[in-house]
This record gives C-alpha cells, structure tokens and sequence, in this order.
C-alpha cells in the first residue's frame, strides 16, 4: 500500500500543503480532489518525489526517499498532466519510451497492446506533436501503462499516478479511460488520480480524499466524504449532492445562489 | 508524417523506424569510406596519388614525395576531419538533447567561445603557468584548457537557462549571446597583450581550419574525442527520456543529474577538443543532427553514431571544398561550413518558429 504521513511542502517559500495524511490501497482506485489551488497536483508531486517535501511516504513498506530510482521505475509509473515532446518522436516511439524501465526486454507487442487499451490502434505512425491534447494525453497514458504493464510483479502491486488523467478528453473516451484504470486496479494494481470532475470520481473512486489550502479535510468512500457541507465548505460554492436512482452512485450538481432554501 | 510513412514501409510495422535507421548507419559508412579516399586524393600538389595507392596495395615502393604527400599531410588531415566533424556533429545531438531543443549549437550558443577563450588563454598566458604544471601537461595544456572553457561555458549555460527542469528556448539562445559576447570580450583583451608570433596563432581560431592537421594534433585531440564520443552510447537512452521532460525521465529510472553531469562533459571534451586543433568550425552541430532526425527519427540510439559517420563525411566533403575552390590557395573551412550552415540555420528557424515561443 501507499501511505504518506505529515506530508508539508513549501513552494517558493509558501506553505503549499500541511501535515497531510494520504492512503491509499490497490485493488481500487483512489482520488484526491479539491478546488484549484488546494494543493493536490503538489500532493501527487511530493508523492512522486517531483518536490522536496517533509514527512514520511511509504510505498509497499520502503521509504520512496531511500529507494533507489530504477527499483521504483519498475513498480510505479506517473502520468503528468500536460506533456509537450522535444523532437518529433512517433506515437509508437513514444510508448516504447515507458518499456525501457523494465530490465527485460518487453515483448514487441506490448506497445501495441497498449495503444489498444487507449484506443489508439492504427496511430502508431502518427507524430506525436501533431495530434490533439486529448490524443496526446492517452499516448502518454499508453506510455505510462506499459511501464508497469501487469497489475502486479513478484513484490506486489505496481503502481499508477495520475494528475487529471481524463481532463482533456470528450466524455466517450473519460468513460474509456476510467474503466481502464479500474480495470488496471481490480486486477491488483494501485491507483491514485488527482480528479477534477466530481462525478466521474464518485462513480469509479473506491477511497476519495478531499484537499482544501493545502490539507485533507477528508479520506474516505463517496458516500461519506461526499456531503453537502463538506464539498460545499470544500469549493466554496453551494453544491447538492443527490444519488443515482438505481444504484446509489452520488452526484453533484451545483446550485446557483436562488434566494429560495 | 510523409517521411515517417516512407520510412514504415522499409520497415513493415508502423511508426517504427528502427530499420530505416540502421540501413542509414550502414549508407554513411560506405559514403565515408568513399570520401575519406576521395579526399586522400583531391590536393594541391596535384601528386598522382591513385598510382601511389595502387603501388602501395601491390606492396610496391612508393616515391618520397607521394609518401610524404600521403602519410604525413593527407593522412592525418583525414583522420582529424572524421575527429571533429565527428565530435561536433555529437557534441551538438547531445547538447540539444541536453537542452530538450534543436537549436542548441556549441558554436552558437557560446561553447565553442569558451573553448576559444581557453585555448587563447593558454598561448597568451600560458608561458606564466607555474613550470612543474607547464611539463606535466606539456601540449596537452591546450586541449585541456579548451575543455575547461567550454566546460565552464556548458554549464554555466545550462544553469542560466534551465530552470525547474525546464530549459527555455529563448533564455538558453539569449544567454548563449551574452556568454560568447562575453568571452570573445576576454579573448580580444588577451588578443591585444599578445605578440606577433601570438596573433599568428590566434587568427587561427577565428577561421577555423583543419589546415597544418599533422599526427601529434591528431594526438592532442585524439583522446579526449575519443572519451567523448564513447560516452555517447550510454547517454543515448537518457537523452530519448530526457525529451519527455526531467521529471517522467526520473520516473523511467534515469539518473537525470548524473546523465546530465555526463552529457555536459562529453559536450564540453568534445567541443574543447576539437576547437583546440581546429579553431571554431561552426553550423556541423546544428546541420547533422537535424537532417537526420527529419531522415531517421529522434531516437539518440540512432541518432548518435549516424550523427558521428555524417559530419564526419560532411566536415571531409566541406574541406575538399576549402582546398580546391582557390587552389592552390585555401580558404578556411570554418568559412565553407558557415557559408552552408547560415541559411540551413535559417531554414529551420523559420520552419520552427512555434518552438520559439516556449
């Protein structure tokens, strides 16, 4: 498992985030939300060792600061948020670039198999730099899946971190997307997303952690961080939280401020 | 895209141009063997040297003035034009990789500058060195000094324009002005103490030449290009991670501060090492690199060694061009290279202009 405790970082001299605790179990995914600024692409950050931070993480018992990079390269993968390529590497060429991490080298289908999974077969010859953001965004999703391609190794579960894995993509290919990851942690593997669409997280999160000025405000299934007040306080705007009919599922809608209620 | 796809059919699967790229290697290869006799040949002496070659292959006994022509004025000229053009056309793949853009040049960016200002350094002031130093290192002090200066040029480069393991176009072209303004100011300062004998030398750097190449230059720079360039393979696979970013390259497992440490001072040995014998041969860095990513892709696997065969052939092709537009006289090939590589230059700013605005 992933477990962060005291987790501070300062950027630039301000305090971005304080005494964070975070968790999180593979087998389901687990996402971390919360209005802009609140501090959660840092928390993914400091957890993917991209910022200096104070505190203690821990993934599968080892402390990340004292593990050596190539032995976390193989357990875990990080898809950034936007990703801008120097030259003008093929779509195929990039995805290759995630299997050189692995100290064997990986069947010459993998990279196929991946853009499958993305649903991106027949793009392998494109350039990269010419496709659209959301294109480019499960390209680089591809590459990160065939990092750490099976859900677990002989130490246990590999692990994904993704910031905004679904923000620039139409609805259709969120959904795509999503599964993927559930899929990826159902099979063993460990997900942790920073997300921004509440609804989507409250449909696929298993373990949802709420960040408001740099701290958890709350950890724990949809049903019981997803509150009025809470995401209400949270964001800062008045939202209803309601449930799906038939299965329960939470959703937010935001209110507008009505003179009524 | 047209050349990715011509490229796919060489090689049946898509995007994949692995093949394209080895059979390129192999091309340049044979296309240096070529040049290198062609320019064993091509000379102002207008000494019949396919006889002589051909006497020397039956095992026969070449005249005095072929072999003299041949294995003391050709030979090692040959040999220190694969070197630099070699080490430049290298030093300029890794060092844009480094940068994460493909406009970083040693010779644009003030590295080459650096280099210069060591290597003056060293013929003005050299004579006040301490004379223990002065033996130890004997005519190795010029080369080592040219490293040092380029070294320090690199490094203060990539520290002014990188910042959060973001490297700005502008700032790295810009500040790259101010350093080669910089130290061709300390080199005119150095220029001006010099004696006559000095200046002689000193014009040198300016053109850029690979005239009076004899074996003990080729042994000065030999070594030093020679680690350069055997850096090369193991910098390649950091150099492709690198192109995501400093951050996903960490992620893949790369040691990105000791990669980078490593690409810096294979740039800088090579740079040092071949400006020291050569003077400041510009454009080969910016040239090579960036026709063959448009023929091979940017994977430095590949992008390296087909880097060093093609301005290896292009800096021989380049001084049989220096020898034998004036002949019997010689121009300076850093002018034949400047010449070629100014509009080249501009061409692919102009095609790149988005990359300017990062």
């Amino acid at each position: 498992m992933l477990k962060a405790t005291g987790i501070a970082v300062d950027l630039a001299g301000k305090p971005v985030l304080q005494g964070v605790d975070f968790a999180a179990e593979p087998g389901a995914i687990t996402a971390i939300v919360g209005p802009n600024g609140s501090g959660k692409t840092t928390l993914l950050r400091a957890m993917t060792q991209e910022v200096p931070y104070h505190g203690r993480i821990l993934l599968q018992g080892e402390d990340i600061a004292t593990t050596p990079g190539w032995q976390l390269a193989a357990r875990r993968a990080v898809l950034p948020q936007a990703s801008r390529i120097a030259f003008p590497f093929t779509v195929l060429e990039v995805v290759r670039l995630g299997m050189m991490a692995s100290a064997h080298a990986p069947p010459e289908g993998r990279a196929a198999a991946a853009l499958d999974r993305v649903g991106l077969t027949g793009f392998e010859g494109r350039f990269y730099h010419e496709l659209s953001g959301g294109e480019q965004q499960r390209v680089q999703l591809a590459r990160v899946l065939s990092q750490v391609w099976e859900p677990t190794g002989p130490d246990g579960a590999r692990w994904l971190f993704l910031d905004e894995p679904v923000s620039s993509l139409d609805i259709g290919h969120q959904l795509e997307v999503m599964t993927l990851l559930q899929d990826y942690a159902q099979g063993g593997g460990g997900v942790v997303a920073v997300m921004h669409d509440l609804n989507l997280t409250a449909m696929f999160a298993r373990s949802i952690a709420v960040l408001s000025q740099g701290q958890v405000v709350a950890q724990g299934s949809p049903g019981e961080v997803f509150s009025d007040a809470l995401l209400s306080r949270a964001y800062a705007c008045r939202l209803r939280v309601s449930a799906v009919p038939r299965d329960g599922v939470p959703f937010i809608l935001p209110q507008l401020a009505a003179p009524s209620t | 895209m047209t050349l990715a796809a011509s490229a796919d059919r060489n090689s049946g699967l898509l995007g994949d141009r692995r093949q394209g790229a080895r059979a390129t290697l192999l091309l340049l290869a044979v296309l240096l063997g070529c040049v290198s006799v062609a320019s064993l040949t091509v000379g102002a002496s207008g000494a019949s040297l396919w006889a002589a070659l051909g006497q020397g292959l039956r095992g026969e006994e070449i005249g005095l003035r072929e072999r003299v022509i041949l294995f003391d004025i050709r030979l090692p000229r040959l040999v220190m034009g694969i070197l630099v053009g070699a080490a430049l056309a290298v030093a300029g793949a890794v060092m844009q990789g480094l940068f994460r853009n493909p406009l970083a040049d040693p010779g644009l960016v003030g590295v080459s500058a650096g280099a210069g200002l060591g290597a003056n350094a060293i013929i003005v002031l050299g004579a006040f060195l301490p004379a223990t130093l002065q033996a130890t290192l004997g005519y190795y002090s010029l080369p080592l000094a040219a490293f040092l200066g380029s070294w320090i040029t690199t490094l203060l480069l990539y520290r002014i324009a990188t910042r959060r393991g973001r490297t700005s176009v502008a700032v790295m072209l810009l500040g790259g002005i101010a350093l080669a303004a910089l130290t061709d100011a300390l080199s005119g300062v150095l220029i001006y103490m010099a004696d006559d004998a000095q200046l002689r030398d000193l014009t040198f750097w300016r053109l850029g030449s690979l005239a009076g190449a004899t074996w003990d230059k080729v042994a000065l720079a030999g070594p030093l290009i020679v680690v350069a360039l055997a850096a090369a393979p193991f910098l390649a696979r950091a150099l492709n991670a690198l192109a995501l970013g400093e951050a996903p390259a960490a992620h893949l497992g790369i040691p990105v501060q000791r990669m980078k440490n490593i690409a810096i001072l294979s740039v800088a040995a090579a740079v040092g090492a071949a400006v020291a014998v050569s003077g400041g041969i510009g454009f080969v860095g910016i040239v090579v690199p960036h026709l063959l990513r448009l023929l091979i892709g940017p994977d430095h696997r590949y992008l390296l060694p087909n880097a060093a065969l093609l301005g290896a052939v292009l800096l021989l092709a380049a001084d049989m061009i220096s020898r034998s537009i004036i002949a019997p006289a010689e121009l300076p090939i850093g002018i034949v290279t400047a010449t070629l590589g100014g509009p080249f230059f501009l061409w692919i700013l102009l095609r790149n202009r988005s990359l300017l605005d990062m």
